[in-house]
């Protein structure tokens, strides 16, 4: 017996100091970490696709984005029963609405979520070898533009956010302050400088694994939005001058058919400057990150913005404004504004009768003949960014939802030329320049000649003008309300007044509350952070 | 941990007696810690813990046994105290918040949290006088009030709204045997506390088209101004549904509970058996309870334990059955 006790406690101690083997250690392929990643060229480049996919999600492009900046321009406003909506509309939205981490609060958390990824790139790209120097400069520079897309899209709702400007690395860097808004304008300033310098004009004949891709952010992408923030800075000599690059570059081209902006076919083309690239391809929804393989990769805008009679929500509708600046002015030949048909849907008896595509037909039936649609116009509503003028469809969105193909046009060249007018007017008042290329995008509209209609404007006259071109060239596209913010309408009486005219939702607008409040459960969270005016 | 307790048995057996304090610390709880969502993280409240919570209460329990004579009884009754108090959630000392619920460290844990009830608007010169809640509020529009005298109701005008932990909890025995029956009934309960119940808050909504429970008929209307329920309005901008002390927000949990009632009948041993019985046996047989659910004994979140969102409702069973030994 006392043998056996001897050996089994041998056996024992041999098999608890063997046991220290690190063959048992082994990494699990299926659940990678960030330890086992970020090794090779092409971890970077996945990385920065995965920056890229912060922009198909609900708080951004897929839906709230759009819907939120929309609402509060005098294009759009909102009854519905889910009341952000209203309230973020009419501009009394409080921070802490649904408890503070609901919608108001999407837009900040994807935004992060996209910039904590793109300092990931910027973090582990040192430690990476590239194959070549061109590939790296793509990769690096995307990350710089995305960075700054997202900065844009924070300053331009929030007014002030922390500046986080590569990874943390402790606990402690977890309660970053509020940064200025003139701090965060030059970091975005700085970042577009970067990815102007590193991107290429196309990505059609590059070396490498990216070759041929559209949706890319390009030369063209960093250095438009870079001359829009100069705008919004008013620094009109610096945005006319990258305008200027981009129009001599001689890249970009008018379509002929505005409406071939806003359906799934015709994407990328030759007007596009930036489009957010969503797409009808998996069967599951995917409202957050992280992302299902299964996903649709669909836009959900076609809901909100869609007719209830289709099987949508109809929680926006258009203002009865815009209908009517549509009609203010007849094209060459006579018809009714081609932008009207794309951006709203309204009864109109003549696209019976155009001869060239228009028509009543709605979802493949008539619904003005049946009185399923108003046709005295009373009610309107929202065609852009829904299904309503594509043919081959019986209700909106097939019925899916996240599931809309249809990209989100964030940059056209129309606005580089509308805003290359306008920076020049600022300038020099309304030259000949001036005139020249604000009629490229009326031809494309077959509107008459303005520098004939309207010649010898002023300066002051010349802005009220292009104000009116833009709201018609880009009515429901999330450009409206920023552009209302920059021009300083909410500030000046007359204009809010005017704004009050065409759009009732100004009625409760209070100095300030044009930004989104800063999330109350973000101030709950982070004691350094700073309010802004909506708080 | 402390545990001072005192058994007594008395009088030959027929009464029993059990009293106990305890006190326990529970530490190193899993918490959801939240992070800024600047962090970009997509896991926006990583789990540490970090947790401690003390419990406290005092336990007591008679029981008298009476088996003098052919109807032998036994009656039992027990109840015991809770007093819960948060110690650290080390949130770097922020509130944790739950759904309507608030927990802060010194505090009970899942306190209903939310926004104080003044009344309805009965005027639109009644809203203009009243600190400005949303540029859609009328008449039939709930008044909240003002915490802090800024005019305006906003997220610093919440405040604890009252336990949703009930402090008082007890049971009930009676068993009883003549002959070759036996009988036994049980009976559970709690005392008052707070519960947000999920389901009677969605049925009472204001705003939008769906369904409503029969309490919405006495919905504010300008024939029906004395009620305390708000006005139906399809746009709700007065947000009448966030979380508040209005009637019906917050429901008196209390419930009594027969949760079992059992007759059996034994067999007098025979050949075969050494002993059978057969039995009839139902449970959860009936709750006495004001709260406007099917399920007042409900499972809420570690967050918001006075917080009922669905729970799945406890079925009430009959049972039949024998048990015998074969010999």
């Amino acid at each position: 017996m006392k043998l056996f006790k001897y050996i089994s406690l041998a056996v024992m101690t041999a098999v608890i100091f063997g046991s220290c083997d690190k063959k048992l250690a082994v990494t699990d392929p299926n659940a990678q970490t960030s330890a086992d990643f970020w090794k090779t060229e092409s971890d970077i480049a996945e990385g920065v696709v995965a920056t890229y996919n912060l922009l198909l999600v609900d708080g951004t492009f897929a839906r709230t984005l759009p819907a939120l900046v929309d609402v509060r321009g005098d294009d759009v406003n909102s009854q519905s029963p889910w009341t952000i909506y209203p309230l973020t509309g009419n501009f009394t939205v409080q921070a802490d609405y649904a408890g503070g981490y609901d919608v108001e609060s999407w837009i900040w958390r994807d935004f992060y979520q996209m910039i904590a990824k793109a300092n990931l790139v910027f973090y582990n790209a040192p430690n990476v070898t590239f194959s070549n120097d061109d590939y790296k400069n793509r990769l690096l520079g995307q990350a710089y533009f995305l960075r700054a897309f997202a900065y844009y899209e924070l300053a331009e709702n929030y007014q002030v956010c922390p500046l986080v400007l590569s990874k943390p690395l402790d606990q402690s860097e977890y309660f970053p302050a509020s940064a200025s808004e003139d701090s965060i304008w030059t970091a975005i300033e700085s970042d577009l400088i970067k990815a102007q310098s590193m991107l290429p004009t196309s990505y059609d004949n590059v070396t490498g694994e990216d070759q041929g891709q559209k949706g890319r952010a390009t030369w063209g992408a960093a250095t438009g939005l870079l001359g829009k923030v100069y705008m919004i800075r008013g620094d009109y000599a610096k945005a006319a001058a990258e305008f200027k690059k981009i129009i001599d570059a001689n890249i970009y081209k008018l379509v002929a058919n505005y409406g071939d902006n806003f359906t799934m076919t015709n994407e990328n083309n030759t007007e596009s400057i930036f489009e957010i690239q969503f797409g009808d391809f998996g069967v599951d929804a995917n409202w957050v990150e992280p992302s299902l393989s299964s996903w649709t990769q669909g836009s959900a805008l076609d809901f909100p913005y869609g007719l209830t009679q289709y099987g949508a929500w109809g929680d926006f509708h258009p203002t009865q404004w815009l209908y009517s600046e549509f009609k203010k002015e007849r094209c060459k030949d006579g018809k009714l504004d081609p932008r009207l048909y794309w951006t709203l849907v309204t009864y109109e008896k003549e696209y019976d009768t155009d001869g060239d595509g228009r028509s009543n037909t709605i979802f493949g039936e008539k619904p003005y003949e049946t009185n399923k649609l108003d046709a005295s116009n009373n009610n309107i509503y929202i065609a852009k960014y829904t299904y309503a003028r594509i043919p081959g469809h019986t209700i909106e969105g097939d019925g899916k939802v996240p599931g809309s193909g249809i990209n989100y046009r964030f940059m056209r060249y129309s606005e580089i030329l509308l805003l290359y007018a306008e920076a020049l007017n600022e300038i020099n008042g309304p030259t000949s320049d001036v005139y020249k290329y604000i009629q490229m995008v009326r031809d494309r509209a077959d509107l008459p000649d303005l520098a004939t209609t309207k010649p010898g404007l002023s300066k002051e006259e010349m802005r009220d003008q292009i104000a009116h071109e833009r709201a018609l060239e880009f009515g429901v596209e999330g450009i409206r309300f920023f552009d209302i913010m920059r021009w300083k309408w909410l500030s000046n009486p007359d204009k809010l007044s005017l704004l009050k005219s065409h759009d009732s939702e100004f009625n409760t607008y209070v100095t300030g509350h044009e930004y989104l409040p800063v999330p109350q459960g973000e101030l709950d969270t982070n004691p350094n952070l700073s309010k802004n005016s909506a708080n | 941990m402390t545990n001072i307790g005192l058994d007594m048995t008395l009088f030959d057996h027929q009464l029993d007696f059990t009293a106990e304090y305890y006190k326990s610390r529970s530490s190193d709880l899993l918490v959801g810690v939240n992070i800024p969502l600047s962090v970009g993280s997509l896991n926006s409240a990583p789990t540490v813990n970090a947790g401690t919570m003390d419990n406290a209460g005092l336990e007591l329990s008679a029981t008298y046994h009476n088996h003098k004579h052919a109807f032998k009884y036994d009656i039992s009754a027990n109840g015991s105290t809770l007093s819960n108090k948060v110690i650290s959630l080390g949130n770097n000392g922020q509130p944790i918040y739950g759904a309507g619920a608030r927990t802060q460290e010194g505090q009970e844990v899942g306190r209903q949290f939310g926004y104080v009830y003044e009344g309805i608007f009965q005027s639109v010169d009644e809203v203009n006088n009243a600190p400005f809640q949303s540029a859609g509020t009328g008449p039939g529009d709930i008044k909240f009030k003002d915490l802090n005298g800024d005019n305006v109701i906003d997220a610093s005008d919440r405040r604890d709204l009252g336990s949703a932990l009930p402090h008082f909890s007890y049971g009930l025995t009676f068993m009883a045997s003549y002959k070759n029956f036996d009988f036994s009934i049980m009976a559970n309960g709690v005392g008052k506390f707070l519960v947000d119940d999920a389901i009677y808050r969605s049925l009472m909504h204001s705003d939008g088209g769906l369904n409503w429970s029969s309490d919405i008929l006495n919905s504010w209307s300008t024939d029906n101004t004395t009620t305390n329920i708000p006005r139906v309005v399809y746009v709700d901008e007065n947000g009448n549904g966030r979380d508040s002390d209005r009637p019906g927000w917050l429901q008196n949990g209390a419930y009594t509970k027969i949760s079992t009632i059992s007759i059996g009948y034994t067999v007098p041993t025979r050949k075969i058996f050494s002993s059978f019985r057969a039995y009839v046996t139902c449970q959860n047989v009936y709750t006495f309870s004001d709260l406007k659910d099917y399920n007042p004994d409900f499972a809420g979140g570690v967050w918001n334990p006075g917080f009922n969102y669905a729970s799945y409702p406890t079925p009430r069973t009959f049972m039949v059955g024998l048990n015998f030994t074969l010999k």
